[in-house]
């Protein structure tokens, strides 16, 4: 029965958790003075890794497990994260290579969108615009030095283990 | 008949049918050019402030102060939940369309082929929308507040751009548990108002007067007069301070300009000026005085001006029985106003009561009587309790006489007689021009309204001639009586202290003031005043004699420790609506050999002969200087009143 | 090339109707998947705090002998301190009753403190609170205030079984009555957001006109018991400027929050007796 069950989303969805749980606790160290906001690192490896479904299904099960502690309307952020990983799904066979540089501009890339999105979306907390958009711009480049720094081996370590547990993956056609 | 000539297009009507449209054309194409082009601007313009509404809010009024810095009036913020209909219009346009739908299922289900009443569910939706805030604010604070259909339907035709109160006059708990309790992007926000406060309840409440909702406020001034406007109806001054300087303490009004949309929602503000706080105001006045005279009032009506003889500045200015201001922010209601009216207490008795002055006219017949030489200051008199003017006794009050005195003993003892005598023998007319010159027929200059100085009455034969003519032509009678303050003779207290103030200072004018202004320049020529025209040992002798009055005469409940007091009593009889009633007068100044204070009291009666000038109003006068020396410690305050 | 397509197009309509699921579900539907992944996470939360906890247990256990005597002095010369401290709060405290009986005033004692550990912080520019590790289950309710021994934190905005969610002072939706210290008179106030590598800020309105604050003069924030929600007298935070408002009534400014509340571990939440007994 195992052989029929397709273990690659389960992987990068306890994946995801541990790069969430690492995430916060980095959060709450560095909180109040800036906080990173790195949605693409739990988008872009199901993106490029998995078919069009089981990708859905990651990307799906991390939005809901990020959404369900936040103040916004449920199925907002699952929208937009949706959204985006879809878009970098169409375009995976550019980064069948994996070289660091074409990531690290992925991930900013897609991070920024959704930093974009959420900038407009989101409720805000500050008291005035500038405020608000200095905060956002600070968050955002300190989440893309983060990206540059980690983003790569977070692609990387999961293949490895994958590939430990005998499972192969790599960026390919859906059949 | 040749058909082509008919029909030959050289009809010569057809041409000039045709130049008739191309004109009527071109006429109406030029009419067209000139509307679309050349008055495009003004379209444009004119659109837009048809779109326009103006809203005003007033400016906060500024603060009283007395003369120590004593807060006597600010302004207390009044908090309402209100909502803006702009926030909720979506609410507004989804619970109309549910309405409707129900509406057009139940008449489908009658099958009636009747339309809806939209009109109807319009109301009725806005009405659901606000009462759901409404109930909310109720399950918050655990109230039972209501609105009615007319409390919306009003405010949304006349007031549409300003906040609609869905509960009014919060207290301080109720604001508190709403700004915790209420989402912070809630459409129900706390509205900020002021209402006049008058920390000293009724303390001199005709002083410093009352504000009232000004309707009729020329706002032609501010920006967008042209505009459909909006207003916070803001107060205006009704009497007292209030009145007197309600430009000054009237804040600026703030004004904004929105653009509105085709259902006169807001759409943008195109012009935002805040509003500005008024100035304020320091008064004259000395709380602490002022409430020590009102206390020993009592229940008693009256009035009591105490002014500072130097400079003419108001210390108190009391009149009772008063009201309290609080009662009457931010309108009078119907109670409020019947029972001021049925105590009697709107009239400010201080500035527009008008008194016989009684014996203390005494102090303007002798000075007349000793300019005049008809007395000196050795001039013996002899009292038998009684003076024969014509067929007729004038009596003194003590019936059993005085006996000889001489014009100090006249004045310490109030003899009438001396001054029947004095008066005659000097004239009314020396006497009435004195009393032009002491100002008893002008206005003291208080900036407050007293408009009464124009009724006050020096009797002349030339007064009885024109205004008294049915009793007679002028008689020695008539001088007797006026020379004791009775008979015709009328004034303010407020003129009687500034005659006080001015004999006290050895002048005949003082120019009274309700500001204080400690660099104001107070000399002769801003109180507008000449040096009496008696020598210095005849104006002693007067002094002399008010002096004794406190050491032991009429005026001894005046008397206060390590003080001396000059004062004059006064007993005046009046008849009010047939019934006879007595005034309780005295006027006084001290210390008598440098003159700081000089004030003025007057008890109305109840009935005739319960008061008298010196055992009622003698406590009185004594309570004020004592408070006013005891704050620099000059005596020390005695334990029983 | 067909069955790309196709694919194309199947892919695409999956992720639209994804998309509309997630955004337009009934609201019971998405907030009940919500509720159920943060009952899903929390244990995460929970447990990576008692990680920590067991982390900071194992870097203590690993100091030397003398270490251990040293801070071993250092506390007992705190407690008793605090023995003391303890014993004069029960003087007060039954002082406080015999004159709350004397002149029949209810009970001071409103509030029951019920301590929780932090397990997470999250302050950005769109939300800022903190995950408590206590929940439902431990009494915690919405609404209630949460206190550090720093001063005020916030409130619990959200409440799961074990975990629950603190609305930080800090925040632009966290607004409550306070006043000044000294003085009854009620301010309101209201957090002033995230702001970008500074400490939190708060702003408060509705001061009056005779008040003023400077940084040589501050005016302290306590809160006030008007709402009901906070006792009185707790630190909020210090009003460092004032200026006026138009109406000349009020003034409003803002309020310097301590530094301290970016790094708490451990909360107090307020549970009113009056709950805590009926539960």
């Amino acid at each position: 029965m195992f052989k029929y069950i397709d273990f690659k989303p389960i992987f990068f969805i306890f994946a995801n958790i541990v790069f969430a749980h690492i995430l916060s606790e980095l959060n709450s160290e560095v909180a109040p003075y800036i906080y990173f906001v790195v949605p693409a690192l739990f988008i872009v490896p199901s993106a490029l890794l998995l078919n069009f479904l089981p990708m859905l299904f990651s990307v799906a099960f991390t939005a809901f497990f990020f959404e369900s502690s936040t103040p916004v309307r449920a199925g907002s952020t699952v929208a937009m994260w949706l959204f985006v990983a879809y878009i970098v799904h169409t375009i995976r066979h550019r980064f069948i290579v994996l070289d660091w540089f074409s990531l690290s501009a992925l991930y900013i890339l897609t991070n920024f969108v959704l930093l974009v999105l959420y900038f407009i979306f989101f409720p805000k907390q500050a008291d005035s615009v500038g405020s608000y958009i200095v905060r956002t711009a600070t968050d955002t480049l300190c989440s893309s030095a983060l990206l540059m720094v980690v983003g790569k081996f977070c692609i990387t370590i999961p293949i490895l283990l994958a590939n430990l547990c005998g499972i192969e993956l790599s960026i390919r056609e859906e059949k | 008949m040749n058909v082509e000539k008919t029909y030959s297009k050289k009809n010569p009507r057809i041409p000039v049918f045709a130049w008739v449209f191309a004109f009527a054309f071109a006429l109406l194409i030029l009419a067209l050019a000139y509307r679309q082009i050349y008055l495009y601007d003004f379209y444009v313009e004119k659109g837009k402030r048809q779109s326009m509404r103006r809203v005003i809010e007033p400016g906060t009024r500024g603060d009283i102060y007395d003369r120590n810095g004593k807060l006597l009036v600010t302004n207390e913020p009044i908090f309402s939940a209100v909502v803006y209909f702009n926030d909720i219009r979506k609410e507004f346009r989804e619970e109309y369309f549910r309405l409707k739908k129900l509406e057009l299922l139940r008449l489908a289900q009658i099958k009636s082929k009747d339309r809806p009443n939209y009109n109807e569910i319009t109301q009725k939706a806005r009405s659901n929308v606000l009462n759901k805030y409404l109930q909310q604010i109720n399950s918050i604070l655990g109230t039972e507040y209501q609105l009615t259909n007319k409390d919306y339907n009003r405010h949304f035709l006349q007031k549409q751009l300003l906040p609609f109160p869905l509960v009014k006059n919060l207290t301080a708990r109720e604001h508190a548990i709403l700004a915790e309790r209420i989402p912070v992007n809630s459409p129900i926000q706390i509205y900020t108002g002021t209402a006049r406060y008058y920390p000293y309840g009724d303390s001199a409440s005709h002083a410093l007067g009352y504000v009232a909702n000004n309707f009729d406020e020329d706002n032609s001034k501010i920006p967008g007069d042209d505009l459909r406007t909006y207003t916070i109806v803001p107060t205006i001054g009704k009497t007292g301070i209030e009145a007197a300087f309600d430009e000054k303490l009237s804040g600026e009004s703030g004004v904004k300009i929105w653009i509105v949309d085709l259902a006169g929602y807001k759409y943008e503000m195109v012009r935002d000026i805040p509003p500005s706080k008024g100035d304020d105001v320091v008064s004259s006045l000395d709380i602490d005085i002022q409430q020590a005279i009102e206390e020993s009032f009592g229940s008693r009506k009256g009035a009591s001006v105490m002014l500072d003889v130097k400079t003419g500045e108001v210390l108190s200015l009391v009149t009772r029985p008063s009201y309290d201001p609080n009662t009457l922010s931010p309108y009078i209601t119907h109670k409020v106003n019947a029972d001021i009216m049925a105590r009697d207490a709107w009239l400010n008795r201080a500035t527009q009561g008008l008194y016989p002055p009684g014996s203390t006219f005494k102090v303007m017949t002798a000075m007349a009587g000793l300019n005049s030489g008809a007395i000196d200051k050795t001039s013996i008199k002899t009292c038998t309790g009684g003076y024969r003017v014509g067929n007729r006794i004038f009596p003194c009050h003590k019936r059993s006489g005085h006996g000889n005195l001489d014009l100090v003993g006249a004045l310490a003892h109030s003899c009438n007689v001396f001054f029947y005598e004095t008066g005659i023998d000097t004239g009314i007319e020396t006497i009435a021009k004195l009393s032009e010159d002491f100002g008893m027929t002008k206005s003291s200059g208080i900036e407050l309204k007293e408009d009464s100085w124009r009724r006050t009455i020096i009797a002349t034969p030339e007064f009885k001639k024109r205004r008294r003519q049915y009793d007679g032509p002028w008689s020695n009678g008539d001088t007797a009586n006026s020379s004791i303050g009775q008979g015709y003779m009328l004034f303010t207290p407020m003129q009687m202290a500034c005659f006080t103030a001015s004999f006290a200072r050895g002048e005949t004018r003082t120019k009274a003031s309700i500001l204080h202004n400690p660099k104001r320049k107070t000399d002769s020529q801003y109180h507008g005043a000449e040096k009496i025209n008696i020598n210095k040992a005849d104006y002693n002798t007067i002094v002399e004699g008010m002096v004794s009055a406190v050491e032991n005469g009429t005026a001894k409940r005046a008397r206060l420790d390590g003080i001396k007091v000059a004062a004059k009593s006064g007993t005046a009889q009046v008849s009010v609506n047939g019934k006879k009633l007595t005034l309780a007068w005295m006027i006084a100044f001290a210390p008598a050999d440098a003159p700081e204070v000089a004030i003025s009291v007057i008890v109305e009666g109840e009935e005739a002969g319960d008061v008298g000038g010196g055992r009622t109003a003698g406590p009185i006068v004594k309570s004020a200087f004592q408070k006013y020396f005891s704050a620099t410690n000059r005596t020390a305050l005695e334990v029983e009143n | 090339m067909q069955w790309r397509r196709l694919t194309y197009i199947r892919n695409l309509v999956i992720l639209v109707v994804a998309i509309f699921a997630s955004l337009f579900a009934p609201s019971f539907v998405r907030n009940g998947i919500k509720d159920c992944f943060r009952e899903f996470q929390a244990p995460i939360d929970s447990l990576s705090s008692q990680f920590n906890d067991l982390a900071t247990f194992w870097g203590l256990s690993s100091n030397t002998k003398r270490d251990l005597i040293e801070a071993g002095r250092d506390l007992a010369r705190l407690n008793a301190g605090y023995q003391g401290k303890v014993i004069e709060n029960e003087s007060l405290r039954s002082e406080l009753g015999r004159l709350e009986k004397m002149l029949y005033l209810p009970s001071y004692d409103k509030f029951k403190h019920e301590v929780a550990r932090v397990c997470r912080r999250d302050i950005n520019a769109w939300w800022q609170h903190l995950t408590i590790r206590k929940g439902k289950m431990h009494g915690i309710r919405k609404g209630y205030a949460v206190v550090y021994a720093g001063g005020v934190v916030g409130r619990i905005s959200e409440v799961g079984l074990y975990t629950s969610t603190v609305e930080l002072v800090s925040s632009r939706n966290f607004r409550m009555a306070t006043c000044a210290e000294g003085d009854d008179r009620p301010l309101i106030y209201q957090g002033a957001g995230s702001l970008s590598l500074q400490t939190a800020q708060g702003e408060v309105s509705d001061v009056p006109a005779d008040m003023s604050a400077s940084t040589t003069h501050p005016i302290t924030l306590v809160t006030s018991s008007l709402a009901g929600t906070f006792p009185d007298g707790i630190y909020v935070g210090k009003i460092l400027s004032l200026k006026s408002e138009p109406d000349g009534i009020f003034k409003s400014g803002y309020v310097k929050l301590p530094k301290g509340l970016a790094s708490i571990k451990e909360v107090s939440v307020l549970v009113p007796i009056a709950d805590a007994k009926i539960r």
